[in-house]
């Protein structure tokens, strides 16, 4: 009994080997398709999470100023600086004085702090740089947090760049839903072009199938092999796709991204994580065979 | 062993392959059915091996009626019918050995039976010294051996023919012959489709005539 198993998966692998060596071509086109589907698909996914990790570290820049009053003293520092940081969307509070804000906007200037030398005084008030926690960094809270602070004794403006961060959120939406529908609708045409393209490969062989069919072979007994060309098809597109993302990312992020990395965040920009190569080999395996199972149907009807 | 009553088969084109066909072909019996092109004798055929479904009517093979047949078990009574075509229907990037092996294989027959079958029936067919030859590299008459062998190398029931001479001179239309009577007469009913009268005269005297899908003729069977 396990011999004649060992013997049926022995004849369906040789079988599926048989046939790619016989067809090569139109098993180089439906790889070919594969991996050309799933690139693109890939390198989707890749701006995808690569824009995303752009965003969150945006997002992490979003911080309040509170202005403190002129010659408040360093206990009022202090206890302002406290109330701050108990409420509970504040992660913490940092002290900036007149003297360390005057150095901040000098060096800001550059060669043009000549003109800060008509000051007769340092006319910049000191401050409190307050980050606020992860989930409360979205315009709602960010408005309810100022409210509060604002509320603060000795506290006299708060300043939060209130206009850019509604118009980011709203960029973040569009982009997520766009993101999300450009997704959609490369994993539909990806899985009609390889559908078609094994449906050509199939129809190429539909002489074998109908003299398998004619011998008396059953349906199982016909798709196996072609399943498993489908699965070897699937395999090898997936590894030719990740192989040539990988070699393009290596380039693109030596050769042209981190000289910009500085303007596009201070975050690198990464590969696919673990989880989705695999997430993407498994899906090119899926696609071949279910490529396959689609274009069968209709040779097996004799 | 095979039974028709009133079978009908209308294509979907609206045609009538066949109109009212009643037969019963016995076991070891060798009939030709004969007739014009377009007669309906591939679609008789067809009907037999369940290629084809019957639009009316009752067609008993084996004791298995076809109109309620499951296709796994269609398959597995395809395994006692061989069928020969004119048009050889060779697996052509496959040896000689290769095209009847690869049917002991689909029906999973054991691996150390196969070489035996395979060697034995070639040899039946005269073959055996081309075991490594490809089908287009050969004579018509020696695809066509290739297409008989692959046809009984797993002793059917039934061997079904259709127009298997009619690519073929006639002295190799002889040889060929030679064999189906040969299959015949180890047991084997045969159902030979023919448009060549003499031929079919020649070899039997059971003959089922067609003309434009009906029976013509007076015979009881």
């Amino acid at each position: 009994m396990v011999d004649r198993i060992l013997y049926r998966l022995f004849y369906f692998a040789r079988e599926a080997l048989r046939s790619i060596r016989h067809n090569r071509f139109t098993h180089l086109v439906a790889t070919g398709t594969i991996t050309f589907a799933l690139l693109t698909f890939g390198i989707f996914i890749i701006t995808v999470i690569n824009l995303n990790q752009i965003f969150d570290d945006w997002g992490n820049r979003i911080h309040l100023i509170a202005y403190l009053d002129e010659n408040v003293s360093t206990e009022e520092i202090k206890k302002a600086s406290e109330k701050i940081t108990r409420l509970p969307q504040i992660e913490n509070a940092t002290y900036v004085s007149k003297e360390k804000a005057f150095d901040i906007l000098k060096e800001s200037l550059q060669d043009q702090d000549g003109m800060l030398e008509s000051l007769e005084e340092n006319p910049l008030p000191a401050s409190l740089e307050i980050q606020l926690k992860e989930e409360f960094r979205n315009p709602q809270s960010l408005r309810a947090t100022v409210y509060k602070v604002k509320k603060i004794s000795k506290i006299s403006d708060v300043e939060y760049g209130q206009d850019w961060l509604e118009r980011f959120s709203a960029f973040i939406s569009i982009v997520k839903l766009v993101g999300i529908s450009i997704g959609g609708f490369l994993m539909l045409a990806t899985i009609l072009i390889i559908s078609n393209t094994i449906k050509l490969t199939i129809y190429s062989r539909k002489e074998e199938i109908e003299i398998m069919k004619l011998v008396g072979a059953t349906n199982f007994f016909i798709q196996v092999p072609f399943f498993l060309e489908g699965l070897i098809q699937g395999l090898a597109g997936s590894l030719l796709a990740l192989g040539i993302l990988y070699i393009s990312y290596k380039i693109f992020i030596v050769k042209v991204i981190s000289d910009y990395s500085l303007y596009l965040g201070a975050s690198n920009l990464v590969f696919l994580p673990q989880n989705l190569v695999i997430a993407l080999i498994c899906f090119g395996i899926l696609l071949g065979i279910f490529g396959c199972a689609l274009s069968m149907g209709r040779f097996l009807k004799v | 062993m095979i039974q028709m009553f009133n079978a009908y088969k209308v294509y979907p084109n609206n045609h009538p392959a066949l109109t009212d066909i009643s037969l019963h072909i016995k076991k070891g019996d060798f009939v030709f059915v004969t007739g014009p092109s377009g007669a309906g004798k591939t679609t008789l055929i067809k009907l037999i091996f369940c290629a084809e479904k019957a639009s009316r009517g009752q067609i008993i093979i084996k004791g298995i009626n076809l109109a309620k047949i499951k296709p796994s078990r269609s398959a597995h009574l395809r395994r006692s019918i061989g069928v020969v075509f004119q048009d050889f229907k060779l697996l052509n990037n496959r040896t000689v050995y290769e095209n009847v092996v690869f049917v002991l294989e689909v029906i999973g027959t054991r691996r150390t039976d196969i070489k035996r079958k395979a060697w034995q029936v070639l040899k039946l067919v005269g073959l055996q010294s081309r075991l490594d030859a490809m089908p287009l590299g050969l004579s018509g008459g020696e695809q066509q051996r290739i297409a008989i062998a692959r046809a009984i190398v797993n002793n059917p029931t039934i061997l079904l023919a259709d127009e298997p001479t009619g690519n073929l001179d006639s002295e190799t239309t002889r040889d060929i012959m030679e064999l189906f009577k040969n299959v015949n007469e180890r047991g084997t009913t045969v159902v030979f489709a023919t448009h060549n009268k003499d031929l079919a005269s020649k070899y039997s005297d059971k003959h089922i005539a067609l003309d434009k899908g009906r029976r013509i003729g007076t015979e009881e069977w």
